[in-house]
C-alpha cells in the first residue's frame, strides 16, 4: 500500500485553500529555493520543494487545522515553533525543517499520542496503511515513557467505549480516536452533512456522530468521507478489517449516477477489497457517495445470473444452456421473426449503464443487423426533452458545463432536481459553494433537502403546484423582461435577433406575470419577482434541473424556458454559469451520443440526413433506413398491435422503470422473442425467452460519459463471471451472418478506425485516458 | 412548563440573531433547568445547524448540562486564591456533607471573590465569601429546609 | 431631609452579606422615619472592609466597614448617617491610605457612582472622551492610543495601537469590537468590578474605539460565572439612551470555558460554536468575528481609554516605568490580610503591593509563595519580591503580570500540589485541539503524582513535557501551563522530594 507521503508527492499544491492574491512568492525550504502562490501553507510549499514534514491532522482535501503539532517548523527571525500547515509562505522566507530541537518535539508529541493509543499493530485492521504507525517510524519514537505498565497505567481510552458497528459498511472505534478531527472536517467540509461532532473536550474529547448515537442512528448518510479522512483504524471500512489490505488496485469509474465519480478499485485477487474516491477523479475530486463508495457488492451477490438461459414460453420454467445455444436460438428467433412479420418486427433497447462502445455497438447492431433505426434507450422517459429542448436552443443535446463550474457560482437555481438524494456528490459541491456565500434558489413542490440544511438555507423556494413549471418560468422571464433586467449586448451578439423578439413579446404580457400566475401556480408573485431578479442581477447565475423538469409533459418546453432566461440574462458561455441538466444514470448521456435515438444517428444527426447517413453506410458497409425507427412507447403499441415482435433489451428494466406498467408487462407478453441481457432476473426479465447474463462495471473495459459530458475510462477488475463481456454478447446477437466482421472491437487501445467518425472516437479515446474531459474544449474542437 | 412552547418562543426571539446558538442554549437552561436532549433537534432546525454540532457545543461547555440538577445547584471553588485559605478542605468538606444528597455539587473555577474566599455560589445568584464548614452546614441545612 | 448612604451590590459585597446589611439600614431608617436614598454602588475595592457603608455628609462621604447585619442598629444609635463615631467608622473614604495612595486613572468612578446611573457618570467626567472623539478623525484616535503606550491588559500586554491600526486600515462592510470579559484566572476580579462599578466607562471606551477603527457594533463577551456583571451591563445598556450614538453593543454569557478568554476561541464562542482556539494568522484583526475585522480587547483596556482620549495620550504616557506605561488595576487575593483592588503606575514592587497595601497574610504565617498573573503565571518566592511591577522587569525573571492577579500563600502551602493543580486545571479546561495540551496536562498530572509518591526519576520526564507543552502548544494555555509547574520545581524543590 501507498504511503501516504508519496500520494502528497502525486500533488503539487495549486489552489490551496489560503493561497493568497495570486502572487509567486519564492521562499528556502531547507536550502532549496521553491516558488509558491502567495498564503501556500508551508506545509504544502514544501512538497514542492521534495521535503515531507511529519503530519496527522493536515489533509489535502481539507483546510489546514494546526491540531497535531508534528509539523512544527523553525522559521528564521520569528520565535518558537510554528506548525507549517497554518504557516502561509512569504516571500524571502527561510524555513528550516529539520533540527535537533524539531526531531525531539516531534518524538516527544507521538510518544504522547501513543500514550493513549492500543499497541495492537500487528493485529490491527489499519496495519500497513496507518499514518499514526508512518509518523511513529518517521519521527523515531523508540519508548514511551508515560505509565504504559499494568501495574501504572496512565488515563486512556483503550476500552471506554465500544465499537460502533451499527453501519454495515464501516466501523468506528472510539479507542484508536487521535483527535485529528479529519473526519468531522471531511463531513463538514466535503461533505455537508455535519452528522459527526467532538463530544466534550480536552482529554475526553470523542468523536461522535448525531447526539452521540450510532452513526446509523444519526444523520449519517455513509459518503464514507470521514473514513477516507481517516488516518488510523479508528474509522475504517469493514471489508478491510475482513479481508485485509489489497494488493492492487485499478482507475475506473462508478456505475450508479450522472457524476460519473472516479475511483480506484483496490482488489486482491479478482476481489474487490474497497473502492476508494479517487482524488484525481475530476467529477468528484475524492469524494464519493454510499452507492459507489460501499454498495458494489451486487457484482458479486448470489442472485447474480452467470449462464445464458432461454425458455420457448414465459410459463416455462428457464433452462440453462450454453452460450452458443443462447446466441443462435436468439438469432434463428429474430430472423424467423422478421421473416414473417417484416424487417421493421424486431428492435433493441440500449442500456444507459453499459459503456459507450457497448452502447454503440447495439445501435449499430440495430442499424447494420436488424436494418431498421427500431433503437431507443431509457432518456426516452427521462432527459429526452433535455436533447430536444437544449439542442433547439443552445445547439447541443448536453448541458454547458462541468461539476466544478459552480465553484464560480454566485448565484444557484434548482428546479425540479435533488441533488442531495440523487447526485449527493454534486450536492456536497452545491452545499460547500453556497456555504462560502453563494445564493440558492429552489423551485420544486417539494422542501427538498437543499431548501434547509445545516448551514444551507434557500434564499427563495418557489413551492409551485406540479405542472406549472412552464408557468412559473415564463413569470420569472416577464420579471427580467418588464424590469429592464436582459443582458441586451448578450443577447444581441449571441442570439437569434427574431426568436428573441418573438420570445420577449410573449413573456412580457400582463397574462404571463407573477402575478397572473400565482393563482395558478401557487407561488407569492413577491416571491417569483424577487428570485427572477437575484438570477438577473446576482452575478454568475447558474441553473441546475432535473426530471421534475424532463419527466413532464411540457417537458421540452420547460427546459427550452430554462434555456432562454440562461440566455437572456447572458448566464451562458462561462464559468458559474449555465444550463445544467442533472442526467440520472452514469451513462444516459454517452447512450444518447452514441446513437441510441430511433432518429438519430451517433452524434444526434437526423437519420434521414443523406450525407451522415451515407457516411455510415460507407463504414459499416451496409444501407440504413432513412425513417426514424420505434421509440419505446412505439415498440409497445405496436407490439399490441401484432406488429412488433421481437426485442434486445441491453441492461434495462422496463417493466420496472417505464410508465403504465400493465401498458409495459402487456406489451412484453405479446412479444414472441424478448431478450434480456442483465446482472440479476429483473421484472423484464419475468417477459423474457432469452436470459443473457451481462457483465457489471467492475467486469467491463470501456468508457462512460457522465452528466458534464466527460468520457472516463472504466477498467476491468476482474473477469466477466457469466465469460463474456457485455459487447462479446452483443457482437453475436443479431441475426445474419458477417456481423462480426462488420463490426468492430471496442478496446480503447486499438487504432484501426478508418470511418469518418473515427475523429470523433479518436478524441473520445484519446481524452478517456487523460484525467478527464472538459465539454466545452471538445465543443470548440469539434466546431 | 410546556416545553414546546417555551421552546418555540426562545427560538423565534433570536431566530436572527448572528451566533444564537449560546444564547439560546443559556435562555433554555434557564426555562427548564437543563437542555434537553428532545430539544435538539428543533435547536438545530431554528438555527440551520446540525443535531451534531449543537449537541457538541453543549458537551464542550461545563456550564451546560443535558440533565436535570438536584434541587439546589452549590458550587464550591477550587481555583488558587480560595486553594490559599483553605478552599480544599471546605471542598472536601462540602463532598463529605453532600453525599447522597439531593443538592448538586459542582467544582467552578473562580467567582471573582478572590479576596474574600473561599467562595461558594449557590443556584448560579447566590454568592458567600469567606465560606467556612461551619457556615457551609448552616447553608445546606437552610437549603434542604426551604422546599 | 433625603440622606444618602451607599450599600455596595458588588459581588464580594453581595458575598459578605450586603444585601442583608442594606434591607436592615431601609427597614431601620424607615423604623426611625429617617428619608433614606439607598444606592447600590460599586466597590471601592477594599475588600477585607465589605460591605462598606458609605454615608453622604456635608463633610463628604464617610465609610464604615465591615458591616454586618447586627451591627446596623448600634450604626444608627451611633448616628451613623451623619457620619457619627463607632468601631467600624473609618473616616472619610477617600482619605482612607489604602486608597489615597492609588493613582486610579481608569477606576476613579468604582464604588463612587451609581453605575446604573448615566447622570451620576457624566457628573462625574464620563463622557468627555467620547465627546472629544467624536471631534476627532478616526485616525487621530488611534495614533492617540499609540502614542499613550497602552498595552493590552488582559495578559498579553501587546502594543493595543497596533491591533486599532490594523483594524483601522482593514476593509469591510462591518468590523467589529469585542470586549473579552472572561475573566477566568484565579485572583484577578478587576474586569468584575469594572463592569459591576462602572459600566459605562467601558462601553465608552468601546464606542471611542469603534469610532477609531470605523465598527459600529460590540459584544462583551462575559463569564457565566459573573451573573451580576451581566446584570448591571444590560442595565447600563438599557438606560443609556443614546449616549453611544450608533455604536450597539451586545451583551454574551460565556459558559465554563477558561480557554474562552483567548481571544480567538472566545470568537469560536461568539459565532455559536465550541471553544476551540483557531490558528493564526489570520489574525482577528483582519479576519475575527464571522470573518470581519475585529478588535478584541480586554475589559481594563477599553476602559482606559476614555481618560486616555478625555485626558491626552501625554498625561497616560506619563505614569510608568520602561516599556511599562499609564497603571494597572492590581488584585491582591489569596492569602493576604487587606485584599482588593490596587491601581497604581508600573514599577512598584511586589513587596510593597504584598505589605504595604496587603498586610501581608490573612493567616498571620509567613507568605511562601506568590502566584502572579494568574494560573498560567509563574510562583514568586520571597526572594523575588523585590521585583518591580512591570512587564519586562518580570519577563526577565521567568515570571508574568498577566491581567495583575497576584495570589498570596503561607507557609502551610504544598507547592508540589500546586504544580499538580496547574497541570490539572490545564487538562479540565483544554479545549482538546492540540496534542501537547490535550494529552500532554492529564499525563502532567499523572507524572507530578509519581514524583511526589517518591519517583523522582519522573522529574526528568516532566521537565521534558513540559518543554514540549511550551514549544508545540497552539496557545498560551499549553504552553504556559508548564510555567507555575517549573517555577515551582525551580523555586520550592524542597516540596518535590
Amino acid at each position: 500500500m501507498n504511503a501516504p507521503q508519496e500520494i502528497q508527492l502525486a500533488r503539487v499544491p495549486n489552489g490551496t485553500q489560503s493561497a493568497g492574491a495570486g502572487d509567486t512568492v519564492t521562499l528556502e525550504i531547507d536550502g532549496i529555493a521553491v516558488s509558491v502562490p502567495a498564503g501556500t501553507p508551508l506545509l504544502r510549499a514544501a512538497v514542492a520543494a521534495g521535503v515531507m514534514i511529519p503530519k496527522l491532522c493536515d489533509s489535502q482535501e481539507l483546510k489546514p487545522f494546526g491540531s497535531c503539532r508534528l509539523c512544527l517548523v523553525e522559521v528564521e527571525g520569528r520565535k518558537g515553533y510554528p506548525s507549517s500547515c497554518t504557516t502561509p509562505a512569504e516571500a524571502g522566507m527561510k524555513v528550516r525543517t529539520q533540527s535537533p530541537q524539531l526531531a525531539k518535539l516531534r518524538r516527544n508529541v507521538m510518544e504522547l499520542y501513543i500514550s493513549d493509543h492500543p499497541l495492537d499493530c500487528l493485529t490491527c485492521a489499519a496495519n500497513g496503511d496507518c499514518e499514526l504507525q508512518d509518523m511513529a517510524g518517521v519521527v523515531g519514537l523508540r519508548e514511551v515513557r508515560y505509565g504504559t505498565s499494568d501495574a501504572n497505567p496512565g488515563e486512556n481510552h483503550f476500552t471506554e467505549t465500544a465499537k460502533d458497528e451499527s453501519n454495515p459498511y464501516f466501523s468506528y472505534d472510539p479507542g484508536k480516536c487521535i483527535v485529528c478531527n479529519r473526519c468531522v472536517r471531511a463531513c463538514e467540509e466535503i461533505q455537508g452533512s455535519f452528522a459527526i461532532t467532538i463530544t466534550g473536550r480536552g482529554f475526553g474529547s470523542r468523536v461522535t456522530a448525531g447526539q452521540d448515537e450510532s452513526f446509523m442512528d444519526s444523520d449519517c448518510v455513509s459518503c464514507g468521507a470521514c473514513v477516507k479522512a481517516c488516518p488510523t483504524a479508528t474509522l475504517v471500512e469493514r471489508t478491510v478489517i475482513d479481508m485485509g489490505q489489497a494488493e492492487r488496485s485499478v482507475a475506473t469509474t462508478c456505475a450508479y449516477c450522472g457524476v460519473g465519480c472516479g475511483f480506484r478499485a483496490e482488489v486482491k485477487g479478482n476481489q474487490v477489497v474497497r473502492m476508494v474516491p479517487a482524488d484525481e477523479g475530476r467529477a468528484n475530486e475524492g469524494h464519493a457517495c454510499v452507492k459507489g463508495r460501499f454498495a458494489w457488492g451486487y457484482a458479486t451477490h448470489p442472485d447474480r445470473v452467470t449462464k445464458p438461459m432461454i425458455r420457448e414460453k414465459i410459463s416455462d420454467p428457464w433452462r440453462e444452456v450454453s452460450w452458443e445455444e443462447a446466441l443462435t436460438y436468439t438469432a434463428s428467433e429474430f430472423r424467423r421473426i422478421q421473416a414473417k412479420y417484416g424487417r421493421n418486427s424486431i428492435g433493441a433497447i440500449v442500456s444507459s449503464r453499459c459503456t459507450n462502445e457497448e452502447d454503440y455497438l447495439v445501435q449499430k447492431l440495430v442499424r447494420a443487423a436488424f436494418g431498421n433505426n427500431n433503437v431507443d434507450t431509457c432518456a426516452r422517459v427521462c432527459h429526452s426533452p433535455t436533447g430536444y429542448g437544449l439542442k433547439q436552443t443552445l445547439g447541443e443535446s448536453a448541458g454547458t458545463q462541468t461539476f466544478k463550474s459552480i465553484e464560480q457560482a454566485d448565484v444557484i437555481v434548482v428546479i425540479g432536481a435533488n441533488p442531495s438524494d440523487a447526485h449527493p456528490v454534486f450536492a456536497s459541491r452545491l452545499k460547500r459553494r453556497v456555504r462560502e456565500g453563494a445564493q440558492l434558489i429552489v423551485i420544486d413542490p417539494r422542501a427538498i433537502d437543499l431548501v434547509s440544511s445545516p448551514h444551507v438555507r434557500a434564499a427563495h423556494h418557489l413551492q409551485l403546484r406540479p405542472g406549472t413549471n412552464v408557468a412559473v418560468l415564463s413569470a420569472m422571464a416577464h420579471v427580467i423582461v418588464s424590469e429592464g433586467l436582459v443582458d441586451e449586448a448578450f443577447v444581441a451578439e449571441r442570439c437569434e435577433a427574431k426568436a428573441f423578439a418573438d420570445w420577449r413579446e410573449f413573456v412580457a404580457r400582463p397574462e404571463n406575470s407573477p402575478e397572473a400566475l400565482e393563482a395558478a401556480s401557487g407561488v407569492p408573485a413577491t416571491a417569483v419577482r424577487a428570485a427572477a431578479r437575484l438570477y438577473a442581477t446576482g452575478g454568475n447565475a447558474a441553473i441546475y434541473y432535473g426530471l421534475g423538469v424532463t419527466e413532464h409533459s411540457q417537458g421540452s418546453t420547460a427546459v427550452i424556458a430554462i434555456a432562454n432566461l440562461a440566455m437572456a440574462t447572458g448566464n451562458v458561455g462561462r464559468e458559474g454559469v449555465g444550463v445544467n441538466p442533472l442526467r440520472g444514470q452514469n451513462n444516459v448521456q454517452g447512450s444518447c451520443d452514441m446513437g441510441s435515438f430511433p432518429h438519430e444517428l451517433p452524434g444526434y444527426r437526423h437519420v434521414s440526413d443523406t450525407v451522415t447517413r451515407e457516411m455510415f453506410e460507407r463504414d459499416w458497409g451496409v444501407s440504413i433506413q432513412s425513417e426514424p425507427g420505434l421509440r419505446i412507447p412505439n415498440m409497445l403499441d405496436a407490439a399490441l398491435d401484432g406488429s412488433f415482435l421481437g426485442l434486445y433489451c441491453q441492461g434495462e428494466d422496463p417493466a420496472q422503470s417505464d410508465p403504465d406498467t400493465r401498458h409495459v408487462t402487456a406489451a412484453l407478453s405479446a412479444m414472441e422473442c424478448v431478450v434480456v441481457q442483465d446482472l440479476f432476473l429483473n421484472e423484464t426479465a419475468k417477459y423474457a425467452h432469452v436470459f443473457l447474463p451481462g457483465a457489471s462495471f467492475l467486469e467491463k473495459d470501456g468508457t462512460f460519459t457522465n452528466a458534464e459530458r466527460r468520457i472516463s475510462r472504466v477498467r476491468r477488475v476482474m473477469p466477466p463471471l457469466a465469460g463474456k463481456a457485455d459487447w462479446e454478447t452483443t457482437l453475436c446477437a443479431g441475426p445474419g451472418p458477417g456481423l462480426r466482421d462488420a463490426l468492430r472491437t471496442p478496446e480503447p487501445d486499438h487504432g484501426r478506425d478508418r470511418a469518418p467518425d473515427a475523429d470523433f472516437r479518436r478524441r473520445q479515446l484519446r481524452q478517456a485516458r487523460s484525467p478527464g474531459l472538459d465539454p466545452m474544449a471538445l465543443q470548440r474542437r469539434r466546431a | 412548563m410546556d416545553v414546546p412552547a417555551t421552546l418555540g418562543r426562545i427560538l423565534d426571539t433570536h431566530r436572527d440573531q448572528p451566533g444564537a446558538l449560546l444564547p439560546v442554549l443559556h435562555e433554555v437552561q434557564e426555562a427548564l433547568g437543563f437542555i434537553p436532549p428532545e430539544t435538539v433537534p428543533e435547536i438545530a432546525a431554528a438555527l440551520n445547524l446540525s443535531r451534531a454540532e449543537v449537541h457538541g457545543v453543549i458537551s464542550y461547555y461545563h456550564h451546560f448540562r443535558q440533565e436535570s440538577p438536584g434541587r439546589n445547584v452549590i458550587r464550591v471553588c477550587c481555583a488558587e486564591a480560595c486553594q490559599a485559605v483553605g478552599g480544599e478542605a471546605l471542598a472536601e468538606h462540602a463532598r463529605a456533607r453532600l453525599a447522597g444528597s439531593e443538592l448538586t455539587l459542582e467544582p467552578v473555577y473562580c467567582l471573582g471573590l478572590c479576596a474574600c474566599g473561599p467562595a461558594v455560589q449557590v443556584d448560579e445568584t447566590e454568592l458567600h465569601a469567606a465560606m467556612t464548614p461551619v457556615k457551609f452546614d448552616a447553608l445546606v441545612a437552610r437549603l434542604e429546609l426551604e422546599k | 431631609m433625603k440622606i444618602t448612604v451607599y450599600v455596595p451590590g458588588d459581588a464580594a459585597a453581595l458575598a459578605l452579606g450586603a444585601d442583608a446589611v442594606a434591607e436592615a439600614i431601609a427597614t431601620g431608617a424607615a423604623a426611625r422615619g429617617v428619608d433614606l436614598r439607598l444606592v447600590r454602588n460599586g466597590s471601592r475595592g477594599m475588600v477585607w472592609l465589605e460591605p462598606l457603608v458609605e454615608v453622604a455628609t456635608p463633610q463628604g462621604r464617610i465609610a464604615y466597614g465591615p458591616v454586618t447585619v447586627d451591627a446596623v442598629v448600634a450604626l444608627f444609635d451611633a448616628g451613623f448617617l451623619a457620619g457619627g463615631a463607632h468601631p467600624l467608622c473609618l473616616g472619610p473614604t477617600g482619605e482612607i491610605p489604602w486608597l489615597a495612595r492609588q493613582t486610579r486613572r481608569v477606576t476613579p468612578r468604582l464604588g463612587v457612582v451609581d453605575p446604573k446611573s448615566l447622570t451620576d457618570y457624566v457628573a462625574r467626567g464620563g463622557g468627555e472622551g467620547l465627546r472629544r472623539a467624536r471631534a476627532m478623525a478616526p485616525g487621530a484616535i488611534v495614533q492617540a492610543i499609540t502614542d499613550s503606550g497602552l498595552r493590552g491588559r488582559g495578559g498579553a500586554a501587546f502594543p493595543a495601537g497596533i491591533k486599532w491600526r490594523t483594524v483601522h486600515d482593514a476593509t469591510a462592510t462591518q468590523k467589529y469590537i469585542v470586549c473579552n470579559a472572561d475573566e477566568g484566572d484565579s485572583g484577578t476580579f478587576s474586569d468584575r468590578m469594572l463592569m459591576e462599578g462602572d459600566p459605562y466607562c467601558l462601553l465608552e471606551g468601546m464606542a471611542i474605539a469603534g469610532r477609531a477603527v470605523g465598527a459600529d457594533r460590540g459584544y462583551i463577551y462575559v463569564r457565566s460565572e459573573y451573573p451580576h456583571a451581566i446584570a448591571v451591563l444590560q442595565a447600563a445598556l438599557a438606560a443609556a439612551g443614546d449616549f453611544l450614538g450608533g455604536f450597539r453593543v451586545e451583551v454574551r454569557k460565556g459558559a465554563g470555558s477558561y480557554v474562552c478568554g483567548e481571544e480567538t476561541a472566545l470568537l469560536e464562542s461568539l459565532e455559536g460554536k465550541r471553544g476551540i482556539v483557531r490558528s493564526k494568522p489570520p489574525l482577528p484583526a483582519i479576519e475575527g468575528l464571522f470573518g470581519r475585522p475585529t478588535l478584541i480587547h480586554n475589559v481594563i483596556t477599553l476602559a482606559s481609554v476614555p481618560d486616555i482620549v478625555a485626558g491626552g495620550a501625554a498625561a497616560y504616557r506619563e505614569q510608568g516605568v520602561g516599556r511599562s506605561r499609564g497603571t494597572l488595576p492590581f488584585q491582591l487575593a489569596g492569602n493576604i490580610l487587606r485584599g482588593g483592588l490596587v491601581e497604581v503606575p508600573f514599577g512598584m514592587s511586589l513587596r510593597e503591593l504584598l505589605y504595604d497595601f496587603g498586610g501581608g497574610s490573612r493567616s498571620g504565617r509567613p507568605l511562601r509563595a506568590v502566584q502572579v498573573g494568574g494560573p498560567l503565571g509563574a510562583y514568586l518566592p520571597e526572594s523575588q519580591f523585590d521585583a518591580p511591577l512591570d512587564y519586562e522587569a518580570f519577563a526577565a525573571i521567568g515570571a508574568g503580570l498577566g491581567h495583575g492577579g497576584i495570589v498570596a500563600f503561607d507557609d502551610t502551602v504544598d507547592m508540589a500540589k500546586q504544580a499538580r493543580y496547574a497541570m490539572k486545571f490545564c487538562a479540565i479546561e483544554s479545549c482538546g485541539k492540540c496534542t501537547p495540551c490535550r494529552i500532554g496536562s492529564t499525563r502532567g498530572v499523572e507524572v507530578i503524582d509519581r514524583i511526589r509518591a517518591g519517583d523522582r526519576t519522573q522529574i526528568g520526564l516532566l521537565e521534558d513535557l513540559c518543554e514540549t507543552m511550551v514549544q508545540g502548544s497552539a496557545c498560551a494555555m499549553g504552553s504556559m501551563t508548564p510555567i507555575p509547574v517549573m517555577s515551582a520545581l525551580n523555586h520550592f524543590p524542597e516540596d518535590f522530594s
